[in-house]
């Protein structure tokens, strides 16, 4: 049953729309693990997601899930599968009372305690219809709803976005505390980088249809970093090393994707760590090469 | 196919159109009533200074009669069919989207939505039943199995026409292409009609207007069915039990997958709609 390396393995998926396409994306999420998907609206972080749920069908490539063919063992999958969506889909006239007799029906092993038991951590009324939840309200019933039937895999589209800080951290906590079992996993698609660099294991980076970065977090925040120089001491820097640079009026910012390698070659210049959501934006610009950027206090003085 | 999924979508079908159907019930005598007091009104209310002849009033009786089984048994078993704003509903709230990632299978999905349909057809069936039944004891005529058969037929119609209308509308991703989709349908379905019948005018000969009395006209349509029953009859036996198959079929098919809809693919990237616009924000977001 539980005889399966990687939650989430992807091989070579590809999905073609009229004017964008997945493009022959790879990568695998471990079981045990919670990777954090990032990338800007648009990227392809939600037409992913549809792929993998089988909501949408690929034109190539192989997914597997729980160690399971996506579509020949779907049922068997989507058993232990749950997803949040960014928006509730539940009606606004029902209540949490009809979702837990609805989902009661549909998964073998919903449990009812466990579902009451969220409820009232949440404090989510019963009895009171859907449409007069807050946003933040109809986001915990719908992960008191995912989080019922004992998944094993639980899949997050864009779940975070536009709550409140208190919300999105109390969330944050359940999703941790789900992760206690060694045999959950999480798959969470997100732009708000901060709350992956709290809870991720792993990173992917997508970027119109196709993946940049896939690894652990901590290894690819080791390995990135950022010189800080003088555009004087930037025209010295090798196109071929950075990703992307951002030129202001005082200086020069370069991400590069090898640290210690550019901490060698450019040994006089001041190489910092940095940030997931750093990372994003600079390999969004990667096609530019270099992109003019706001000022920034931290960019080195001329 | 499993029982209790079937079960839940049922409950939950069934828990979102509670009140569009208790409506339905509750206003389905009033309607039974109009034609109802006209007839009372024919005899004892101010419509008798009209109807003042025993003839007259056995004449329009009969129109009344027929009238009132042919419009209630209509309106009661197509809007007993009807399951679009179950639909529309689920598109606005991204439930079907989000049913996609439940172990549920298409079948199951079309199974639940039928034993609805078929619930909400009887409950239709009932109201004209009993209305013809009341409406025959009132206006004095007699309620005869070939009544009965043509109740079915009507109701064999509207299960081919709900079929048609699936063939379109499951189609849509998009909540406000609903709408649209039917209106569509429609079209396609009026306008070789309406050329038919503009072609029969005008190659038929056009000879001097006869007068028909309301009587010769009943018996005209009696005889009409009654020299067809043997056509009639069978295909609507036919019609109830091939009908529900193929909708049992085309939602299957038509729901096996959300498929690459013509609806927002993803964030902030927009497809165009099924008729060529471009989806409002609200689409967009929905999608």
């Amino acid at each position: 049953m539980n005889d399966y390396i990687n939650a989430i393995e992807i091989k070579g998926v590809t999905k073609k729309y009229d004017g964008f396409t997945l493009d022959n994306i790879s990568f695998d999420v471990p079981r045990g693990s919670i990777m954090g998907f990032i990338g800007q609206n648009g990227a392809g972080k939600t037409t992913t997601i549809r792929s993998i749920l089988n909501i949408i069908p690929i034109n190539s490539g192989e997914i597997r899930l729980l160690g399971m063919d996506h579509i020949k063992q779907e049922m068997e999958i989507k058993e232990r599968l749950a997803v949040v969506f960014d928006e509730l889909p539940f009606h606004d006239l029902f209540t949490a009372r009809d979702m837990g007799r609805i989902f009661k029906g549909l998964y073998e092993k919903w449990d009812d305690t466990v579902y009451q038991g969220y409820l009232d951590r949440f404090q989510l009324p019963q009895k009171k219809k859907i449409g007069q939840f807050s946003k933040g309200m109809k986001m915990k019933l719908q992960i008191a709803c995912a989080l019922s039937h004992h998944a094993e895999l639980l899949v997050m589209d864009e779940a975070t976005t536009g709550l409140d800080p208190v919300v999105r951290s109390e969330i944050l906590d359940i999703f941790l505390e789900y992760l206690q079992d060694e045999n959950h996993s999480i798959l969470m698609s997100s732009h708000i980088t901060s709350d992956l660099e709290k809870i991720a294991d792993s990173v992917t980076f997508i970027d119109r249809g196709k993946i940049l970065v896939s690894g652990y977090k901590d290894d690819v925040l080791e390995n990135h970093g950022v010189i800080k120089c003088s555009k004087a001491d930037y025209k010295n820097i090798d196109r071929d090393d950075i990703i992307s640079a951002r030129l202001t009026d005082f200086g020069a910012e370069a991400m590069v994707s090898d640290r210690a390698a550019a901490a060698k070659k450019y040994s006089g210049l001041l190489i910092e760590p940095t940030t997931l959501e750093e990372i994003m934006v600079y390999y969004v610009h990667r096609n530019m090469k270099e992109w003019v950027g706001s000022a920034d206090s931290r960019i080195a003085s001329p | 196919m499993k029982l209790s999924h079937i079960k839940a979508l049922f409950l939950r079908e069934w828990r979102l159109t509670k009140k569009q159907f208790i409506g339905f019930i509750c206003a389905m005598p009033l309607f039974c009533l109009f034609f109802w007091l006209i007839r009372a009104s024919m005899s004892f209310g101010n419509l008798a200074v009209i109807f003042d002849t025993e003839e007259m009033l056995h004449e329009f009786s009969g129109m009344i009669y027929y009238m009132s089984v042919t419009t209630v048994a209509f309106v009661a078993v197509g809007s007993a069919l009807s399951d679009i704003v179950a639909f529309s509903a689920d598109l606005n709230a991204n439930w079907l989207r989000y049913s996609y990632a439940l172990p549920v299978t298409p079948q199951e999905r079309a199974a639940s939505s039928l034993i609805m349909k078929a619930i909400r057809l009887a409950a239709g069936l009932v109201i004209a039943f009993v209305n013809a039944v009341i409406t025959a004891k009132i206006s004095d005529m007699p309620f005869t199995a070939d009544m009965v058969w043509f109740i079915l037929a009507i109701a064999a119609v509207s299960m081919l026409y709900d079929v048609y209308m699936q063939c379109f509308v499951l189609r849509v991703r998009a909540a406000g292409d609903v709408a649209k989709m039917q209106v569509y349908a429609m079209m396609v379905l009026m306008i070789p009609a309406m050329l038919f019948c503009l072609k029969k005018m005008m190659t038929d000969a056009v000879g001097e207007p006869e007068f028909t009395s309301m009587d010769e006209m009943i018996e005209k349509g009696k005889t009409f069915f009654i020299s067809h029953e043997n056509v009639i009859i069978p295909a609507t036996v036919i019609g109830f039990i091939v009908l529900p198959v193929l909708s049992f079929l085309l939602q299957t098919y038509l729901l096996r997958s959300f498929g690459d809809a013509k609806e927002t693919t993803d964030e902030g990237r927009k497809k165009k709609s099924l008729f060529g616009k471009k989806n409002t924000e609200k689409e967009a977001d929905a999608a």
